[in-house]
């Protein structure tokens, strides 16, 4: 394997891994906050890519504005599902919360498919695939836009649950509810926006995957990969999660060196088992206390 | 595991108990009169809803009592609708050898997944059933000459006596079945091993304290409900007539997951009601052309809403109705001081 070979397997892994790496991350977030699995995460991918494109079909945006106009709607997509689903059956078994989620991420489908015909739509005035050169090596731009863009955002949010009084009083939540609350915090309200903030993050992985696969309404699928990824990464750790999402990224770029498309998707799922086979709480997660 | 000693059972309880074993025995009778009042269609649809109530408690059983998470119950049945086929067309057994046969065949992967249950919990189990699904449906993808591949296989009617059976005879072949696998279930989850199932997932070492096996209570469960599945594949695929690699996805993993959610999650009678339940519900809304699958969607979400503990739930939420009315009884007051 030539250098210039593994650097664009490289940066191609890079950049799957950091689209896992925000979907995996917002799944982490609600699931830490609130104990439960939301399978409506994907169908959030699904949400920020359409809207992207009916921002920019029907009302004519340009990709950066139409971008920011489709994380905020679908923000406020995920702030509503928590108030009108999740917070109603606060008291249901999780199991039935779960279900409940992925009955609302079908809704959501179902209506995306009813309200647009096409199979396969591209959002006008990305950037284009032609590649660049970088000295000896090419790469195709979209790739680095996709690195560049999560990146930046992961480390903002980085620093938003570090230092804000919001990110830490959402941390604080996600640790442990009742104790949030005995400080003063509303960890009504905190919810709410922790759904609102995974839901963003879901929708713009949509919008930066959308140039690369074309708006399609199965998109939502790759939040197994992210679940793959967050658990890879240990489902408690929230840096975990985005390494986790990276590493699978780059697995399967390399996978796809050796195996084809099917043989590939067997090798990673291999490399799963073994991961948890060998640590069974994912590579950062605490593993719980065994008290005998 | 012979420490784990039958609850006593108080008055209510028995009178839930009388309740549910009449309803039971009115479904069976309705189940038993219907195809002489409905049309082939309608009867096809009811034996694929029996299909789904045998999955559907071999699964109530694992996740629900045992605590297993499992999303790879499409793989046994996938599993048991191939080795059906392959049993009877090239190897040319009777079906009614290659039925039980297929459904031990399936237990034996069931052991398989089970083997990294014993090291693996909860959540991350789950995801290593998902990983065991998705490399299942891509052997049936790369194993073509007994699968068919992507292509799909079609399979034949079993023939009893040198006659082949219809739709009508074969309705009874999977009552019958469901009925026979119900009853094992139900006094499965009462025996000794029920209760130990339940004691493993309320908590393992609790269960290791009083003298569960807590790995051998694992691997019964998985092969337990893996043999459900592959009994159920087993009547399916002939059933269908044709095997379709596409059935057997995330997709149907769910669609058997929601029917142990509506029915009451470990409840054998709850995973019957479930199943046939949804299967209603779907038959209802197929009327619906285009807007069929949001409105069946939506109505689930107001089924879970409103039954969040399931059918079974119902019933629990009767029993303590009754108490409340009559008062606490003796026992339970001294229970509670």
């Amino acid at each position: 394997m030539s250098i210039a070979i593994a650097f664009q397997l490289f940066i191609a892994g890079l950049s799957t891994g950091s689209i896992y790496a925000l979907v995996a991350l917002g799944l982490a977030l609600v699931f830490k906050a609130t104990g439960i699995l939301n399978f409506a995460h994907g169908e959030f991918v699904t949400l920020g890519a359409y809207l992207g494109l009916f921002a920019s079909y029907y009302f004519g945006l340009t990709y950066p504005p139409a971008l920011l106009v489709a994380v905020l709607l679908s923000a406020l997509a995920g702030l509503l599902m928590e108030w009108s689903v999740v917070r109603p059956l606060i008291t249901a078994p999780p199991f039935t919360v779960v279900i409940a989620t992925l009955a609302v991420g079908l809704s959501v489908k179902n209506i995306l498919r009813l309200s647009w015909q096409e199979n396969l739509s591209t959002i006008p005035g990305t950037i284009s695939h032609a590649p660049i050169a970088i000295g000896p090596l090419s790469v195709n731009p979209q790739y680095l836009v996709v690195i560049a863009v999560s990146f930046v955002l992961l480390g903002m949010l980085g620093l938003f649950f570090k230092f804000t009084s919001l990110g830490i009083a959402m941390r604080a939540v996600s640790e442990d509810q009742r104790a949030a609350r005995l400080v003063g915090i509303n960890v009504e309200l905190v919810l709410m926006l922790t759904f609102a903030t995974s839901a963003g993050m879901a929708a713009l992985a949509g919008l930066l995957l959308a140039p690369l696969t074309g708006v399609h309404i199965e998109m939502g699928w790759i939040v197994v990969k992210a679940l793959v990824a967050a658990v890879l990464g240990g489902f408690t750790s929230l840096p975990g999660a985005v390494v986790g999402g990276l590493l699978l990224g780059l697995a399967e770029a390399f996978c796809g060196l050796f195996l084809d498309g099917v043989t590939r998707d067997l090798g990673v799922f291999g490399l799963l088992i073994i991961a948890l086979l060998v640590r069974p709480h994912g590579l950062f997660g605490r593993s719980e206390a065994r008290r005998v | 595991m012979a420490c784990l000693a039958a609850p006593r059972r108080g008055v209510s309880e028995r009178a839930t108990e009388q309740a549910l074993t009449f309803l039971l025995a009115a479904t069976v009778a309705v189940g038993v009169a219907l195809p002489f009042f409905v049309h082939s269609y309608l009867l096809q649809m009811a034996s694929f809803a029996l299909v789904n109530v045998i999955v559907a408690i071999g699964l109530t059983v694992l996740i629900g009592q045992a605590g297993q998470v499992s999303l790879a119950s499409p793989s046994f049945v996938a599993i048991g609708a191939y080795l059906v086929t392959h049993l009877t067309k090239v190897l040319g057994l009777s079906y009614w050898v290659a039925m039980p046969l297929s459904g031990i065949g399936a237990a034996a992967f069931g052991a398989v997944l089970g083997f990294p249950a014993l090291r693996v919990r909860g959540f991350y189990l789950a995801i290593v059933s998902l990983a065991f699904l998705q490399t299942t449906s891509i052997l049936i993808e790369t194993l073509q000459t007994y699968t068919g591949g992507v292509r799909g296989i079609s399979v034949p009617r079993p023939t009893i006596f040198g006659s082949r059976l219809t739709n009508f005879d074969f309705y009874f072949v999977v009552l019958a079945v469901t009925v026979i696998l119900f009853a094992v279930a139900r006094n499965v989850s009462r025996s000794p091993l029920g209760r130990s199932f339940r004691a493993v997932h309320a908590s393992e070492n609790v269960a290791a304290s009083q003298g569960a096996d807590v790995a051998r209570v694992k691997m019964i469960a998985f092969v337990f409900s893996s043999f459900y599945a592959g009994i159920a594949g087993a009547l399916f695929a002939p059933l269908i007539g044709f095997i379709d690699p596409l059935e057997f996805g995330l997709v149907t993993a769910i669609h058997h997951i929601v029917f142990i959610i509506v029915g009451g999650l470990g409840s054998v009678p709850g995973a019957v009601y479930g199943a046939l339940t949804m299967g209603v519900i779907g038959e209802l809304t197929n009327g619906f052309k285009e807007y069929k699958e949001l409105i069946f969607n939506l109505a689930l979400l107001a089924v879970l809403f409103v039954i969040p503990r399931g059918l079974s739930g119902i019933a629990a939420s009767l029993v303590k109705f009754a108490r409340r009315r009559r008062g606490p009884s003796a026992e339970q007051t001294v229970r509670e001081v």
